[in-house]
């Protein structure tokens, strides 16, 4: 992190973002899904670690319950794997938000990894990381920047 | 004798960090004070960071963050160098919260903006005829590209340079 925003230190704590991600086991329990309170604290801090190496940062409680909320009615997930499929989901979301150059919004590209995820991946991760997302950041790298990234104040 | 004359008053920078060193430096502003501040400039740059992405981002790029809270600092010094000297900057710092500080610099902001606009309204109008065509070019259109690329609300510290220069073909 740059000395600047060395300044600002007042992002929410891991243990902060734990229990908000902790709150959402009522939400994902009809799909027979939960996090433990070691697997939260995992994924927050692959969350960390994967925004890190992608030169990011990120604000507030992030994505992580977004993709909580989005992933848990797949089919394709399992008490056994959820925490550890939510983990490389977090590498992955923020890999391909800097593989598209940020063409797509947080909501978009969640919506599209599911998709992806259930559909031609059939819950595979390697073929999301290796096939759909290099696909779906080609196919958008061609096309012209998003409007927040230029737009008139 | 080189730091005694940098820290002198009226050589003090009253841009945010510098003039924050220099408070804590000189006992003029406290531990709790620095506290305050960075935890009221997070909320700021969120509420840039939203308003660049249109809410529909909760991450950005490291160096589009910090571009944009460069760009903050550099607006709330804008309102702090009104003041005449860092002491009364600091007193203005410690009683008023960051936020206040940051509308009031976006004001001075567009003030200027809209004064530099005028005086190249002015400009445009009084040219002198010449066969030079990169005199015309800079001053009409090099400018007026400036004033197209210049985000103040986002990016206000950003400096464009727009001037033509004639190739040495």
């Amino acid at each position: 992190m740059s000395l600047l925003l060395a300044f600002v230190t007042d992002f929410p704590s891991p243990a902060q973002r734990a229990e908000k991600l902790l709150a959402l086991n009522e939400r994902t329990a009809p799909y027979g899904l939960r996090l433990s309170a070691a697997d939260a604290v995992a994924l927050v801090r692959s969350g960390e670690e994967a925004l890190r190496s992608t030169g990011r940062i990120e604000w507030g409680d992030g994505i992580a319950p977004q993709r909580i909320e989005v992933f848990c009615n797949s089919s394709y997930l399992s008490q056994e794997d959820y925490a550890e499929t939510l983990c490389e989901l977090t590498v992955l979301f923020y890999q391909a938000k800097s593989l598209t150059e940020d063409k797509l919004s947080d909501r978009a590209l969640l919506h599209w990894m599911k998709r992806a995820f259930d559909g031609e991946c059939a819950g595979s991760l390697d073929r999301l990381a290796g096939d759909a997302l290099p696909a779906l950041a080609r196919r958008l790298n061609s096309a012209p920047q998003p409007s927040w990234v230029r737009t008139d104040d | 004798m080189t730091e005694r004359l940098l820290s002198a008053p009226e050589n003090v920078d009253l841009s945010l960090i510098p003039l924050t060193e220099y408070g804590l430096r000189h006992g003029l502003l406290t531990e709790d004070d620095l506290r305050r501040l960075r935890a009221e400039s997070l909320p700021l740059l969120r509420c840039q960071a939203e308003r660049l992405t249109g809410g529909r981002s909760s991450s950005l790029p490291a160096e589009t963050a910090e571009a944009l809270l460069d760009s903050v600092f550099y607006t709330i010094s804008l309102a702090l160098k009104r003041c005449a000297s860092p002491e009364e900057a600091l007193t203005l710092l410690r009683q008023q919260p960051l936020d206040a500080l940051f509308a009031a610099g976006q004001k001075r902001l567009t003030r200027k903006v809209q004064a530099a606009r005028l005086m190249h309204d002015e400009l445009t109008r009084s040219l002198f005829s010449t066969p030079n065509a990169f005199y015309r070019a800079t001053l009409v259109d090099g400018i007026a590209g400036f004033f197209k690329l210049y985000r103040p609300a986002l990016f206000a510290q950003e400096t464009h340079i727009t001037q033509i220069m004639p190739s040495s073909r």
